[in-house]
Parts: C-alpha cells; structure tokens; sequence
C-alpha cells in the first residue's frame, strides 16, 4: 500500500508500580494511512497501550517491562513525550483534557509547540477551524467553558496542529449524545481522507467499526481477536464476544 | 500621619520584594507541584556572590553576575534533584522535603562562609532619601518598588502573550496533555527554575541593602517570609503573589512601626506578623485569596 511510517506494537507488557501487568504481551500494526479500531471493556489496557506509544506511562507509574514500540523503522520506546509528538504520533487522552483555564485559540496554540515558525501554525490552525468551524466563534472563550462535544472537536483540533501523521483517540464519543458522535465520526473520517492515519480506541464498538478497516479486540491485557473489519470482524461478533450481549 | 505614610511606603516596598520572592515560589509550584523551600538560601547564596564580587567589579556587573550564577543553580538543582525523582514518579511532597533538605546543607555552608559579618553588596543608592514633603523615605525602597514594579510586570506580560507563558499555564493546569501537545516539560520546568534563581538573586540586593544593616547569615529567614505571602496568594496564582506580597510587607511595616502602641503583643512582633495574617486568611480561604486547586475541583 502507501509507503508512509507504520507503528508496529510488539509483544508490549506494560506494569504498573509493581501492581502486577496490565498488559502482557500486545502486539498491533497501524499502516500509514490506515483507521485502525482498539475494543475492549473497561480495563482491557486499552489506554495503556496508548500511554505506551505516547510515552506518558511515566507520569502514571507504569513502564513498559518487555516489547517494544516502533515508527517509520525505528524504535521509540521510552523517548521523551514532547518528542513523540515532534514525529508525528499526537494522542487526543480520555475525558478530552481541554486547558479549561486557556482561551480556545491558546489551547491550539499550545497543540502547535511542536511547529517551527508562526507560518506553519497560522495554516495548521486554518485547517483546524476549516475542519471545525464551531470553533471559530469560540476562538475567546475560556475552553472550560464549551460543551462536551466542542470540547472534543477542540481536544481533536489541538492535536492537529501538531500536524501528526498518526492521531491516536481514546474514547472520543464518552459521554456524548449520538448526534455529535455522528460529526466527531465524520470529522475523523475527514482527517484520515487528508491522509493522516488513526487509532481508534473506544469502547463504543459501532462508532469505531464503522470507521475502521482493521481492529483488535483486547481482552485483560491480551489481543483476543483480530482481522479486518466485515471479515474476521464484525460488530455482532464483537457485541456478542467481548462486550457480554449476544445478538 | 506623617509616620503612618512612611510605614505604608516602606510596607509597599517591602511588600513588593516579597512578592518578587513568592513570584518565585509560585512559578516552581505551577510548573511542578514542588514548594520549593530552598528559595530563602538560594537568595542568601545570590547575595553572597554579588558581595563577594563588587569590591572587584563594582555593583552593577557584580548584580549581574549574581543574577546570572543564581539563574544557573537554580536550573541546576531543577536538573540534578527534582527532575531525577519526576522521572522516577516520586510524589511531589519527596521533591518538597528533598528542597527542604537542600537549604540545610546550603545555608550551613554559607553560614560557614559568611561568619558573624556584615556582607554590604555594594548598591549604588546608599543611604541617600527621598523626600517628598514631610515624608521621608530611603532611596532604596524606591529603587526597590520600581525594579519588582517593572520585573513583576515584564513577567505578568510574557506569563499572558508569549508562547513560552502559554506553555506555561497549560504544563500548570495538566501537565499530561501538556506534553501529549509537544510542550517540553523539561524546559518548562528549568525556565521556571530560573525565573525563581533570578527574582531570589533581585530581591537580596534590596532586603540586604540601606535601612537595613547589611547582609548576614540570617537574611534568608527575612527572604522565607515570601512564603506566606505566596500562600496568602494561593501558591498558584501571580496576581496572588503580587497581592499577598504587598499584604505581607504592609503587616510587617505597621505591626513594626507601631510597636510602642502594641507591646502587650512583645518585642518584635512585626516580624511574626506575616506568620500570624497567613494563618488567619487560611482560615478563612484555604485556597488562599486567589488559589484556584480548590476550586478546581469541585
């Protein structure tokens, strides 16, 4: 297929504080340009791979005690966080973590540190408002201050002004009504088309199946099922297997 | 009424040296949750290098140098302790206990160095006066006020407008997505650490300099009554800083200036004063007058 960076997640045990493994042995593969699905119930581990590949297990007493993480080729284990983002893998964290005390245009202007110079934010920071025009309006307002789903759209926007390659989600549609989990699909579905691959973590399987092509279903810190979705997985199978509802 | 001006004048002065000095604290506490209570010997260390210094190259570049060196350790100890226990996920409360551990060790040595002398840093102001019609107030306390006026404000406006203020506040309020943005935490931190070095190194010019005697090993217990001006402030706030600071120095002032009218209280009860307004506005807010991690977590 295209032949951009790829993150390949090998054999990843992931321990935290010595409160036994809550990973124990992931492996998963995002092509460039691919929408890749992470299921599982609460508690999976789903989070902590994210964490992994962020490099932020740190600052949760969690290390990475065997496997590895690798991007374009190269091993990026450990790096420092700011540093994974400057390569172009920027997560959007759960519960979406707005600086609710900064403007929205300050909370896009931090998602831009990674950028060298004011041209290059400026034309991120048009894509962000093309991509979320509710934002616009918004651009003084204290972030703390938005609603649910604009706090999200703001969360997603942040992370693109670090122009990533790779945008990793976790739980974009917590707590938010059906309809806006609609347009934050759309919206993602948009910023891959522009070529920018994803890993979709959620726990609401429809949204993220009906994005992805490939998904992994973790199951207690282990990959349970695999393959591409309408083949080796579909929504019913993932319902009736992982989520405790038969069809 | 005369007296009364002059008191309020020199409690302002004085209330703006501590707000320099809890500037200082606030911005460490902001961008790493550490109270670092070296502060008092990390002034003491800055004014001793600006002392030793001006006999040789004068004040200015003496004040220069001492600043810069301060800067410098000041990063140094963000970069050799508090970083090495961040990494390792110490709690924020060991890397408190850690600074605590370090102004020992720092003020033993100084006081080693220092003796029983009087340091005199060499500032240019001397015991000169203003008057401004019956009102007589030292030079220094006026250089004191416009220096924290101008630095406290540069600060305020790069804290507000600047990327690196931006990337301040955000490490401030979560640190974590903070660096999922890109910002570099660990350069936050050491601009932090800076900021509070140089502010200490500042404020030592003007607490060690004419009405006061000179500098000696007690100065930085003078310096650590910044802490509760910051606390005061709420820790986290720079307005709060500014504000308490001002409160700190004008309690002290009066409390001093009128002694004779409140010996019931004791001998030197201006200088508990600061202890004792802490302790009552905490009773009142315990999030401090401005402090906002109560608040945000309703």
């Amino acid at each position: 297929m295209t032949g951009g960076p790829a993150l390949v997640v090998d054999d990843l045990h992931v321990e935290y504080g010595g409160a036994g493994r809550v990973l124990k042995g992931v492996s998963l593969r995002v092509p460039a340009g691919s929408v890749v699905a992470l299921l599982g119930n609460n508690g999976a581990g789903k989070s902590t791979v994210l964490r992994a590949i962020s490099s932020t297990l740190r600052l949760h007493r969690g290390a990475v005690r065997q496997g590895s993480i690798s991007w374009d080729g190269k091993p990026v284990t450990g790096r420092d966080a700011a540093d994974i983002v400057r390569r172009g893998i920027v997560q959007v964290p759960e519960g979406r973590h707005v600086f609710g005390r900064l403007t929205v245009e300050e909370n896009l202007r931090v998602g831009g540190s990674a950028l060298k110079n004011r041209g290059e934010r400026a034309r991120e920071r048009e894509r962000v408002l093309t991509l979320f025009p509710a934002l616009t309006r918004k651009l003084g307002a204290r972030a703390g201050m938005l609603s649910g789903g604009e706090q999200q759209m703001l969360a997603i926007g942040r992370a693109l002004m670090a122009r990533p390659r790779l945008l990793l989600l976790d739980e974009p549609s917590l707590g938010l009504a059906p309809k806006i989990i609609a347009g934050i699909a759309d919206a993602v579905h948009e910023i891959n088309r522009q070529g920018t691959a994803v890993l979709l973590v959620e726990q609401n399987s429809a949204m993220a199946l009906s994005l992805a092509g490939t998904a992994y279903v973790l199951d207690v810190g282990r990959v349970s099922l695999s393959g591409r979705v309408g083949e080796e997985i579909d929504a019913a199978r993932v319902r009736e297997l992982y989520m405790g509802v038969k069809p | 009424m005369t007296k009364l001006i002059e008191l309020l004048v020199n409690g302002v002065s004085l209330g703006m040296l501590y707000a320099l000095i809890s500037v200082g604290f606030v911005v460490v506490f902001r961008s790493t949750d550490v109270i670092n209570f070296a502060q008092g010997s990390t002034l003491l260390g800055g004014g001793y290098v600006i002392a030793r210094l001006s006999p040789h190259t004068g004040f200015w570049l003496a004040a220069l140098a001492g600043v810069a060196a301060t800067a410098a350790f000041a990063m140094l100890v963000d970069r050799l302790l508090i970083r090495p226990l961040r990494q390792r996920g110490a709690r924020h409360d060991v890397a408190a206990i850690v600074t605590i551990g370090l102004d020992i060790v720092l003020l033993t040595d100084l006081t080693r160095r220092i003796g029983s002398d009087m340091l005199h840093l060499g500032d240019p102001w001397g015991n000169a006066v203003v008057n401004i019609g019956p009102v007589t107030v030292a030079q220094t306390r006026v250089a004191a006020m416009a220096t924290a006026l101008v630095l406290i404000g540069l600060f305020g406006l790069a804290f507000q407008r600047t990327g690196w203020g931006v990337a301040m506040r955000a490490t401030a309020e979560d640190t974590e997505a903070a660096m999922l943005s890109g910002v570099r935490h660990n350069r936050v931190t050491l601009s932090a650490w800076a900021i509070a070095g140089a502010l200490a190194a500042v404020a030592s010019v003007f607490l060690t300099a004419s009405p006061s005697p000179g500098m000696d090993a007690a100065t930085g217990q003078t310096a650590l009554k910044a802490f509760p001006a910051a606390v005061v402030g709420g820790l986290d706030s720079m307005t709060g800083a500014l504000v308490g600071g001002v409160i700190m120095g004008l309690a002290e002032s009066l409390a001093s200036g009128y002694q004779g009218q409140l010996t019931f209280l004791g001998q030197g009860f201006g200088s508990v004063m600061p202890w004792v307004v802490m302790l009552l506005v905490l009773l009142v807010k315990p999030s401090g007058l401005f402090g906002t991690k109560a608040a945000a977590r309703v």
